[in-house]
């Protein structure tokens, strides 16, 4: 029996999340081709369409406010056609007309006959002012007579295109068996069902292991998607259709290295002062052509008392400080609170009193981080309590720093640990010490004390860069326990490989409750588990559901995603 | 009070940079601007402190005749040295820009201290492979598959994966962009709540180890 092989991307795709994204952020390329139409010829034209639906919409910056203006490209702007024109693969020959094309662009990558030009455009007096996004054009007053804030029209700056192709291909692939006869040649009905598949478009692909049989692929094909744009120049309801349409039926829409992209400028972000009042227009020039768009609404640049671009993250901070706030609470009620055990926390002990029967001194490393650093913060939580420890058994501790704010609460947090542990005749002054605020000096530094002095246990934790498998690897070579945390989630896997023990992420801030179990500590611990609960199942909800909205188009993707992403979250 | 200062300081102001962060306008950001520029005066005068630390932890070594008593002169020297020649340049030369002879500080740089860091760092590809060779290898079940996964994408990064088996690379780029992706998103997730929580704490006054305190 034949096999068949086809490449499918398709609806399979949908079922993820970040599809969805890719599908977004492909859309959101091909929108920027702008409204479908056919190319014409601009010395046979008189006059050109202006540009439309010019828009105000606020960022958020520093300053809370700061404008983009957004416009509709002119449906005369003979790029913004739609057309996807195709890059073959690697070793196929490009059809005439994609080569035509693309010399053509490569040639002329401007066209600058084409610009779009931002002007500020005068405010009447009596025209209505608004507040500007995410205030929702909210209108705040009226333009009056003889006030310059409203009067400043000119020039801003003109907008370059920049040229870029899609590249969109659609592969077929099929496996047939091959018969070799003696002399080393096809046989008759392996040489006939070639020729059968290559009447249908499909040629061998040339690969290495073709003694059993043949892998067939078909020429690239090319497909033209029509793009028109809806709100917020984001691609509408039936062009978003098409694209589902395309990917599930095999076609791949693909940019980047190796492709070009038609894309338009179409926003533009000029300075702005405080308190003014603003409005735009855009003109589009096509050689000696121009056509002047209809004037934005007018807005002033107030900030407001809210950034509602943060409202989601507010959202969330409240109800992570809610859900510590209850924990913590709850801890100082007395309620029993249960930790799982961590194997690297349990091992502090252990790694202290090997320390100490072996006679050889403890190191303590909080990393390349500044004391504003929660990792840093929560290593120094640890350090007092390995402090105690060190004082107890009377080992000798030694703290190299990097960043000499940490060396001062380095040293006052082992002071006290001695004071507690009864021992404070045991402190010495240059337990804690002030290495270098170079990195690799700093990374040397301690490898070189751990080769001389060869201590037992050593403890990484806090905010460790590339020198963490330095000091790691020195130590192993020493034979010493070693415990590491950090919150570098790309050193993790160097800790994990040379450590005896891991702390992993959230474990390096539980260290510090877990191992002083004061009840407040253990709540906040308790609380983060319980946030980190609430975003877990908020994920299993609503990522499906996003995806069976999108998949039957009952609601606005490009609306939605740009809610969301507009929004900063508090992990991200 | 003198336990109930800094702790009242950081309460009222971790609120008052919460609140920062969520109003826009002027005056917000320059609170945020100001309150980063006097970060930077304070760590300037905190320089000073570092130096003493290390010339004193040198110097007392030396008097000593301590462990290696002589790399603290040589550290204490070189210390000096860098000193001198940033003063050198800054009074004594119209030096304005790296490419002048004149500025020796930068030659010290580049000759001397650049090449000194590119060769730690160049430690780094010896201690990875020793790293791996210790800990890849087929102890239990968790190894095991830890080792077929490392072999796999350390196959797919050289040319060699791709002449052995063509689909090598595509399961080796796989095998970054979604599991371990997920699981690096994962333990993001975690750190930046760990994170979340200690500032939670310290604003409230629970965790008190920044002021050496319990």
């Amino acid at each position: 029996m034949r096999e068949r092989m086809k490449l499918r991307p398709g609806v399979k795709s949908l079922v993820n999340f970040l599809a969805a994204q890719v599908v977004f952020a492909a859309a959101l390329l091909l929108t920027s081709c702008g409204p479908a139409q056919k190319p014409f010829d601009l010395e046979k034209v008189e006059s050109v369409h202006p540009p439309t639906n010019v828009q105000i919409v606020s960022a958020g910056n520093l300053e809370g406010v700061k404008m983009i203006i957004k416009w509709t490209p002119s449906p005369d702007d003979r790029y913004a056609s739609g057309i996807i024109a195709v890059r073959p693969d690697a070793g196929q020959e490009a059809s005439p007309a994609t080569k035509h094309l693309i010399k053509n662009l490569e040639e002329k990558p401007r066209d600058d006959r084409v610009k779009y030009e931002v002007f500020r455009a005068v405010v009447e007096p009596g025209e209505d002012i608004y507040s500007l996004p995410p205030d929702r054009y909210k209108k705040i007053g009226e333009a009056r007579e003889g006030e310059d804030k409203y009067t400043d029209e000119g020039f801003i700056d003109g907008t370059e295109p920049r040229l870029v192709l899609w590249q969109a291909r659609r592969r077929e692939v099929e496996k047939i068996p091959r018969k070799v006869e003696e002399s080393g040649l096809d046989s008759e009905e392996t040489q006939v069902s070639l020729q059968t598949w290559a009447a249908k478009g499909f040629a061998p692909d040339g690969s290495v292991d073709n003694t059993n049989f043949y892998i067939l692929q078909k020429q690239a094909e090319t497909k033209s998607i029509p793009i028109t744009t809806g709100e917020n120049n984001l691609p509408d309801a039936e062009t978003q259709k098409s694209l589902i349409e395309a990917m599930s039926d095999g076609w791949e829409l693909k940019g980047g290295a190796g492709a070009f992209v038609l894309a338009r400028p179409l926003a533009y972000t000029p300075e702005v002062g405080k308190g003014k009042t603003y409005a735009y227009k855009v003109r589009f020039n096509y050689g000696d052509l121009s056509a002047d768009s209809q004037p934005s609404l007018p807005v002033a640049s107030t900030s407001g008392l809210f950034r509602f671009d943060r409202l989601v993250n507010f959202f969330l901070t409240i109800a992570f400080i809610v859900v510590a706030g209850y924990f913590i609470f709850s801890a100082r009620r007395g309620k029993e609170m249960y930790i799982r055990p961590i194997a690297g926390i349990a091992a502090v002990e252990e790694a202290v009193g090997r320390a100490t029967e072996m006679g050889r001194p403890a190191l303590f490393c909080p990393g390349i981080g500044t004391i504003s650093g929660p990792a840093t913060l929560a290593s120094l939580a640890i350090l007092s309590k390995i402090a105690e420890k060190t004082a107890t058994y009377d080992t000798d501790l030694m703290m190299p720093n990097y960043d000499i704010f940490v060396l001062q609460v380095a040293q006052e947090t082992i002071k006290e640990a001695y004071l507690k542990a009864g021992r404070p005749d045991a402190y010495n002054s240059d337990m804690a010490f002030f290495m270098s605020d170079r990195q690799f000096a700093f990374a040397a530094g301690i490898s070189g004390i751990i080769a001389r002095r060869r201590p037992a246990a050593i403890f990484l934790l806090g905010t460790f860069y590339a020198e963490s498998l330095l000091l790691a690897e020195a130590g192993a070579n020493v034979g010493a326990i070693q415990i590491a945390g950090t919150d570098s989630d790309h050193q993790l896997p160097f800790f994990v490989t040379a450590c005896d023990y891991t702390l992993i992420g959230e474990e390096l801030y539980a260290a510090g409750a877990y191992l002083g179990r004061d009840p407040k500590l253990l709540g906040t611990l308790k609380g983060q588990d319980g946030f980190k609960a609430i975003v877990m199942i908020l994920t299993i909800i609503i990522v499906p559901l996003v995806v069976i909205l999108f998949a039957t188009g009952a609601l606005q993707i490009g609306t939605f995603l740009k809610y969301l992403f507009d929004s900063e979250f508090i992990l991200v | 009070m003198r336990q109930r200062l800094p702790l009242i300081l950081v309460l009222v102001f971790g609120i008052i940079f919460l609140i920062q962060y969520y109003v826009p306008g002027y005056a917000s950001v320059k609170l945020l601007t100001t309150s980063g520029d006097w970060m930077r005066v304070l760590g300037f005068f905190v320089f000073f402190i570092a130096i003493y630390s290390l010339v004193y932890h040198h110097v007392r070594r030396i008097r000593r005749k301590g462990e290696r008593w002589r790399y603290s002169i040589i550290t204490l020297v070189v210390m000096a040295g860098m000193v001198f020649a940033g003063f050198y340049v800054g009074f004594f030369t119209e030096a304005k820009s790296f490419d002048d002879p004149a500025y020796v500080l930068q030659k010290l740089y580049m000759s001397v201290l650049s090449p000194l860091e590119s060769t730690m760092f160049s430690l780094l590809a010896f201690y990875i492979a020793s790293a791996a060779a210790r800990a890849f290898r087929a102890r239990n079940v968790e190894a095991t598959l830890l080792l077929i996964t490392a072999v796999i994408v350390m196959l797919s990064r050289v040319p060699i994966g791709a002449a052995m088996w063509s689909q090598l690379p595509a399961i080796g780029d796989w095998i970054l962009d979604w599991p371990n992706t997920a699981a690096r998103r994962a333990i993001t997730i975690g750190i930046g709540l760990g994170g979340a929580a200690t500032a939670l704490k310290i604003v409230l006054g629970i965790e008190r180890s920044y002021l050496g305190m319990r």
